[in-house]
């Protein structure tokens, strides 16, 4: 499925903003709680916390945990986890996925959104006989070549 | 003949004004009648003519009494420097100290600094353009700071600077305010700025209630609140946090 134009500007910076944040120098990550919101470009990513581990001083995986939501021009996504693969820019959302594009619903297990291309892959896995579920609503208007 | 008799005597005929006529002494104006002839007072000294005569006799005089004085002030300065140079200095200039009172209780250092090294043997050196002691504190290791520049190594030669307009430290709690603007440097190329905070040495930690902002490698970030632990490696920053991270370029998969 296509989850819409891909990103205008790839190399964007990312945005973070949460009630709290903690930095672990150690082992190079940084923990975000409450009311965690990533903004790339014209792309959501929502989430309760998010732990962002950082190669060379550059953020390069993000995890999402709790109520995790993308939040995109052409849709919305939302799941129990996702996973930014910052540097391919790809998003993969885990659990109880639910893909909504203007009336239309899609279930699966996992969604697999490239954020350049804007292509999105949602499978269904193992769960409820591993098959993805879908809703299509025709749109309510009359087209214009089904004149009565 | 005495010397006033004198000046009297050759100053006694008045001199003819400038139109000539001799100017009448300046009495209430009584009104002759027109047709009397006006009669041209005995030769009279001006009042002005008499003054500057009486000036003269006082200014001569004045040299006469400057010429007696002017030596004698002169011996006598001359007497005080030698006098001065030859007596003997006090050496503890205890009488110095007493005469401006407390200054002895409150003892104050300026342009000072301090080395040494922590509990792990990291050098560090905190240098301050004045420190005044705490005159009520009888262990005597409370004092306020002004012009607070401070840097300190870590193990793995990473440093760190912080500068504080003001502090305050209690040597015995291990407690150091600073507030008046602080600014943090790390030699990984991070700045942190806030206005107050407080270090807790024996723990390690540095906290503030102030907004912080900041920037480094990673981006730019601001919060409310924030709280560094040098023993855990952890900075924690809390309340409407916000970061800007600087992704690398997008790779094409």
């Amino acid at each position: 499925a296509s989850f819409g134009k891909g990103m205008l500007n790839p190399n964007a910076p990312i945005d973070i903003s949460a009630d709290n944040f903690t930095a672990d120098a150690n082992a190079k990550t940084g923990l975000y709680t409450g009311n965690v919101v990533v903004h790339q470009g014209e792309v959501a990513l929502r989430a309760n916390t998010m732990r962002a581990q950082f190669v060379n001083d550059k953020p390069s995986r993000i995890n999402a945990q709790g109520k995790v939501v993308i939040d995109a021009p052409s849709g919305i996504a939302t799941g129990d986890n996702g996973v930014y693969d910052v540097n391919p820019r790809i998003i993969t959302l885990t659990g109880n996925v639910v893909l909504t594009k203007d009336k239309n619903v899609m279930r699966g297990r996992q969604l697999v959104v490239n954020l350049i291309t804007g292509l999105a892959t949602l499978d269904g896995g193992e769960g409820k006989g591993g098959r993805v579920q879908a809703l299509f609503s025709p749109s309510s208007e009359p087209s214009d070549t089904q004149k009565p | 003949m005495t010397r006033r008799d004198e000046v009297k005597s050759a100053v006694a005929q008045p001199l003819p004004g400038p139109s000539g006529e001799v100017e009448a002494e300046k009495k209430p104006k009584t009104v002759l009648p027109p047709v009397l002839p006006r009669i041209a007072p005995a030769r009279d000294w001006a009042q002005g003519q008499r003054l500057k005569a009486m000036d003269a006799l006082r200014y001569s005089r004045f040299v006469s009494v400057m010429k007696g004085i002017l030596p004698i002030a002169a011996v006598v300065l001359l007497a005080s420097v030698v006098a001065y140079s030859v007596m003997p200095r006090q050496k503890d200039r205890t009488i110095g100290v007493q005469q401006r009172g407390n200054l002895a209780r409150d003892l104050t250092m300026t342009k000072s600094s301090f080395t040494g090294v922590d509990d792990k043997g990291n050098p560090y050196k905190i240098t301050f353009a004045e420190l005044v002691q705490d005159p009520t504190d009888k262990n005597k290791k409370r004092a306020s700071l002004k012009q607070i520049d401070a840097d300190m190594q870590f193990e793995n030669q990473s440093w760190v600077n912080a500068t504080a307009a003001h502090g305050w430290i209690d040597g015995e709690a291990g407690i150091l305010k600073l507030d008046g603007g602080i600014s943090i440097f790390t030699d990984n190329g991070y700045q942190l700025h806030t206005t107050a905070a407080t270090a807790y040495i024996h723990q390690n930690v540095i906290e503030s209630d102030t907004p912080v902002e900041g920037h480094g490698p990673l981006g730019r970030f601001r919060a409310d609140r924030f709280h560094a632990d040098r023993i855990k490696k952890e900075v924690k920053l809390s309340g409407h946090v916000h970061m800007t991270l600087i992704p690398q370029k997008a790779s094409k998969k």
